[in-house]
């Protein structure tokens, strides 16, 4: 069948389409409704209506604010931006936005340092500053809260067998180890208590925390624009791993994310737990067999050379390219990601991302672990998103899966498979070969003009969108 | 005699008009709902298209299927899904045909046992996977505490941790999920034969294990056939319970897990497109052969 055909196809089938679907171009949008996008993981969606309200009441209830619920996974919402924005035009203004793959949609939001002149940049951290810039150091983004790998441990089983807080790994791993086997002498806990719980899901999750392991055992992912995964301190932070799930971590970890592993470690079933820091204020809801018994420290840095570390993490709001209300929109994102609210989301153990807030004595009163996360911000890692760009996902991939895998193979009686030396060159070479990819940048003609692109997104409504999107077709060339 | 004939074809093409006149609001859905979509698929899949941009795509020919049929990952895709439909399969027709042989008997709650049997079948999968998923966990699963209480496991297994014993839980969940449905078929197929074979062997005294292997079987091998191959063809697209049950890696995706992480995760529409077309002919190719080789069997039993 010849394009042209098709062409022809696509014509009629989208006019039908659209007749039909034309009330949602019609619904009644008035000029001064903003659209967000937002997540609706944890508390975070109750805290940002409280927001929401607080901003449209600021401009005397003038304007309204639709919000657009995201799904949980930050993958997922990825891919959704992907087709919103392929899509060319829609009406959303305001999107949240990861710190993994922020940079990689740098065409398509709005720089917005016109409307940021007063913000004093040098308050945010350097790792997060150096995210809510593009290449040109303009300002695409505003952070709403840091997040950061950190070791949860128990207080109360470290005092009852005398042991300190851990310094390094290897200190880490006796400690775990000598306390699981103290405790399994019950016979209660005899199969199920672990020295440490840990995220080894094939999912971004595991990316982070190589990320994090392999910055505290001295080493890196990325190093001056050339993967470095397959160094001696690679294989020291995958032997470091397989010695853990092989000793003091279940074999299930292998297939736990975030939430899995907190249900572990709040059942009272672990000593030490990677998490981030939002499992601090559910785990200490009374209601947990730990609350009140948990401590917090960074993740140690290996005794043989090497940093305290922990994966940086966090979400950013950015203002859409396409959006019809930019300076409005910019405003609820900057309304948002103030002092303020942030100061807010502290409650939930949310992390600014202003140093100032560290000092602030409010702070400093009320939630005390908070202050304590400055030191473990200013120590994060970021992962290596930047060098990928666009390709950042298939990177990742391809490093959460050889991981898991080698892990996997630690396990079983496939020890024959297991050879970290072999799976970190493959992952090494493979890696190299995406840096030295061209992204996919969008082709000039291709390109979101904003001025153009503006005209028709006064026209085009949410469906029509997502149908253009739907039928769209390569054109040849 | 000839103006009769002639009345008669006016008459039929008549009805062949309504017919399809009939036929057209479902035909149309059809083709705009899955006749549209599986087409854009295989376009796509000769194009080097991303999510995000869809309209600014080359064709670069068949550069995808090669690199598919290059990359280890995807045979191993392959061969994984094969492996869980080729054992899940036979499993729930035996384990089906059980059950059916069961429901076919008079017993009082005939009615209310059929309709409690399809439980598993009418859970979404997406939940059911979830609620196994937590039984297999290897710490606060149920099923490791049961076997361990009745000490038939010492320590918990990881079920659904490491790569060969997470098929085998699949495969599990899959046979225990789809049981009922081939029960169902069967039974269907088990009612519809005739009662006076049964009445002749019972007169004669034919034992079951007789009655099963030269009435039952025969009669019922056309419905067999047809189910195994809805079967067949719905286990080679299997998704859900893969996606909730294994950790997620490469080394035990299915073809369905392959095709959606690329299209989505890495938003690489074309490649995406590719490997779901390949699956699109694998399951063609196999309904094909299946069919033919079938063909004259069916056609000597009617």
């Amino acid at each position: 069948m010849t394009v042209k055909r098709f062409n022809l196809l696509k014509k009629t089938v989208f006019f039908a389409a659209a007749m039909a679907f034309s009330w949602g171009s019609m619904a009644p949008v008035s000029a001064d409704t903003i659209r967000l996008a937002y997540r609706s993981k944890g508390c975070e969606m109750d805290l940002v209506r409280k927001a929401l309200d607080a901003w449209m009441k600021k401009h005397n209830g003038e304007h309204t604010v639709d919000v657009i619920i995201l799904p949980h996974s930050s993958s997922e919402c990825y891919a959704l931006y992907k087709q919103w924005f392929g899509a060319g035009s829609f009406d959303i203004d305001v999107l949240q936005a990861d710190i993994a793959w922020l940079n990689s949609f740098s065409d398509y939001w709005q720089p917005l340092d016109e409307y940021c002149q007063d913000i004093d940049q040098s308050d945010y951290f350097d790792v997060i500053r150096e995210n809510m810039l593009d290449n040109d150091g303009r300002i695409i983004a505003l952070p709403m809260y840091a997040d950061c790998g950190v070791m949860y441990y128990r207080r109360d089983l470290l005092e009852k067998y005398n042991k300190k807080v851990p310094e390094t790994l290897e200190e880490l791993y006796e400690t775990a180890l000598y306390i699981q086997n103290e405790e399994r002498k019950d016979e209660a806990k005899k199969n199920r208590f672990y020295g440490l719980v840990y995220q080894a899901k094939a999912f971004e999750i595991l990316t982070c925390n190589f990320a994090e392991l392999l910055d505290a055992f001295g080493g890196t992912i990325v190093k001056a624009g050339k993967a470095e995964v397959n160094s001696p301190q690679g294989i020291r932070a995958i032997e470091f791993l397989v010695k853990c799930i092989r000793n003091i971590m279940s074999s299930s970890v292998l297939n736990y994310s975030e939430e899995d592993a907190r249900g572990m470690f709040q059942s009272g079933n672990a000593v030490f737990m990677r998490n981030w820091p939002y499992a601090y204020a559910l785990m200490n809801d009374p209601s947990t067999a730990v609350s009140g018994k948990i401590g917090v420290m960074v993740i140690p840095p290996s005794a043989n050379g090497g940093k305290e570390s922990g994966c940086l993490g966090g979400w950013f709001v950015a203002v859409s390219k396409y959006s019809k209300h930019k300076e409005l929109a910019a405003d609820l994102a900057r309304f948002i990601s103030s002092k303020e609210q942030q100061k807010i989301r502290v409650n939930f153990a949310y992390l600014p991302t202003f140093k100032s807030l560290y000092s602030d004595c409010d702070i400093e009163r009320t939630n005390p672990f908070v202050v304590s996360m400055k030191n473990m911000l200013l120590n994060a890692v970021s992962r290596p998103s930047k060098y990928f760009h666009t390709n950042y996902q298939k990177a990742s991939s391809e490093i959460y899966n050889v991981v898991n895998i080698m892990l996997m193979d630690s396990l079983e009686d496939r020890n024959a498979e297991y050879d970290p030396g072999r799976s970190l060159k493959r992952l090494n070479e493979k890696l190299n070969s995406l840096l030295s990819q061209p992204a996919r940048v969008p082709s000039k003609q291709n390109a979101p003009e904003a001025s153009e692109k503006e005209n028709s997104a006064g026209q085009d409504g949410f469906f029509k969108s997502i149908l253009k999107g739907a039928f769209a077709f390569p054109q040849k060339g | 005699m000839e103006f009769c004939d002639l009345q008669k074809i006016k008459k039929r093409q008549n009805v062949d008009f309504s017919n399809w006149l009939f036929l057209a609001p479902c035909l149309s859905v059809l083709a705009l709902c899955a006749g549209w979509p599986l087409l854009r698929t295989v376009f796509f899949s000769f194009t080097n298209a991303t999510l995000d941009h869809l309209s600014g795509a080359s064709f670069i020919g068949v550069d995808n299927f090669l690199s598919l049929a290059r990359d280890r990952d995807w045979w191993k895709a392959v061969r994984n899904t094969f492996l869980i439909a080729g054992i899940s399969v036979p499993l729930e027709t035996i384990f089906g045909m059980m059950v059916a042989l069961i429901l076919h008997q008079n017993f009082r709650g005939r009615g209310w046992m059929r309709a409690i049997v399809l439980v598993p079948w009418t859970i979404p999968t997406i939940v059911s996977s979830r609620i196994w998923a937590w039984m297999l966990n290897d710490v606060y699963g149920i099923i490791n505490e049961l076997l361990m209480r009745v000490s038939i496991i010492d320590a918990p297994i990881p079920w659904i941790a490491s790569t060969s014993l997470s098929i085998t839980s699949m495969i599990v969940v899959e046979v225990w999920k789809t049981t009922p449905y081939m029960a169902l078929l069967l039974l269907a197929g088990l009612q519809a034969m005739p009662q006076d074979c049964f009445e002749a062997a019972a007169v004669d005294g034919v034992p079951f294990r007789k009655i099963f292997k030269s009435i039952i079987l025969p009669i019922m091998k056309p419905t067999i056939i047809v189910s195994v191959i809805f079967r067949a063809l719905d286990a080679i697209r299997i998704f859900d319970l893969v996606y909730i049950l294994s950790s997620g890696n490469n080394a035990n995706a299915t073809m369905s897990v392959y095709a959606r992480r690329h299209l989505v995760d890495y938003a690489d529409v074309g490649f995406g497109s590719a490997a779901a077309t390949a699956l699109l002919f694998f399951i063609a190719f196999l309904c094909v052969l299946y069919v033919s080789f079938n063909q004259r069997k069916l056609q000597d039993l009617e």
